[in-house]
């Protein structure tokens, strides 16, 4: 059970679909794309900070 | 690896050493593993705290009953009869989590949205999507 937000309509790509590709600025002061990124990589999306 | 989350980078920047000196450390030390910090530091930390490459991956926000299921609220009363302390949490309770492997195709090869809070893959299918 998810709660649907407003105005977005959310799908979980699937495994064989080609990966949503972005640009994100990293911790170490790069700025990270994942279409350029050492492949296979993993992704994990936190929910929390410990 | 690719760590991604929704906090600001300044945040995300004070975060990683002390999540390195208080978790990581620790765990591999007490374990008595070598090289205790090789996969981490290859881990890029990233900071998308506009959401956005979170919701390109359809991780959107679960319901209250999911987070505040029987089972948590349980285990929250058990924590209170002990005496713990009990955080009021400051982020927010209902994102979901996400695991996602891309291959070398750039192709997904893993693709796990968490159930609930704890619901994470398997380490042995973490690697095998790698694979």
């Amino acid at each position: 059970m998810e709660q649907k937000e407003p105005g977005l309509n959310l799908r979980v790509p699937r495994v064989g679909e080609v990966a949503p590709n972005f640009t994100l600025p990293a911790t170490d002061g790069s700025v990270v794309e994942l279409a350029t990124c050492s492949k296979p990589v993993a992704l994990i999306f936190l929910r929390h900070l410990a | 690896m690719l760590v991604i989350s929704f906090a600001t980078l300044p945040r995300l920047q004070a975060w990683v050493p002390f999540f390195r000196a208080n978790f990581i450390e620790p765990f591999y030390q007490e374990r008595g593993l070598k090289r205790t910090t090789a996969l981490f530091d290859q881990t890029h930390f990233v900071a998308n705290p506009s959401l956005a490459v979170y919701r390109a991956y359809g991780l959107g926000r679960n319901s209250h009953l999911k987070v505040y299921g029987p089972d948590i609220l349980w285990q929250y009363a058990q924590w209170a009869l002990e005496g713990k302390p009990l955080k009021k949490p400051t982020e927010d309770p209902l994102q979901r989590g996400g695991n996602f492997v891309v291959g070398r195709d750039s192709r997904l090869t893993l693709s796990h949205l968490g159930r609930d809070q704890s619901d994470r893959p398997k380490i042995s299918e973490i690697l095998a999507g790698l694979h």
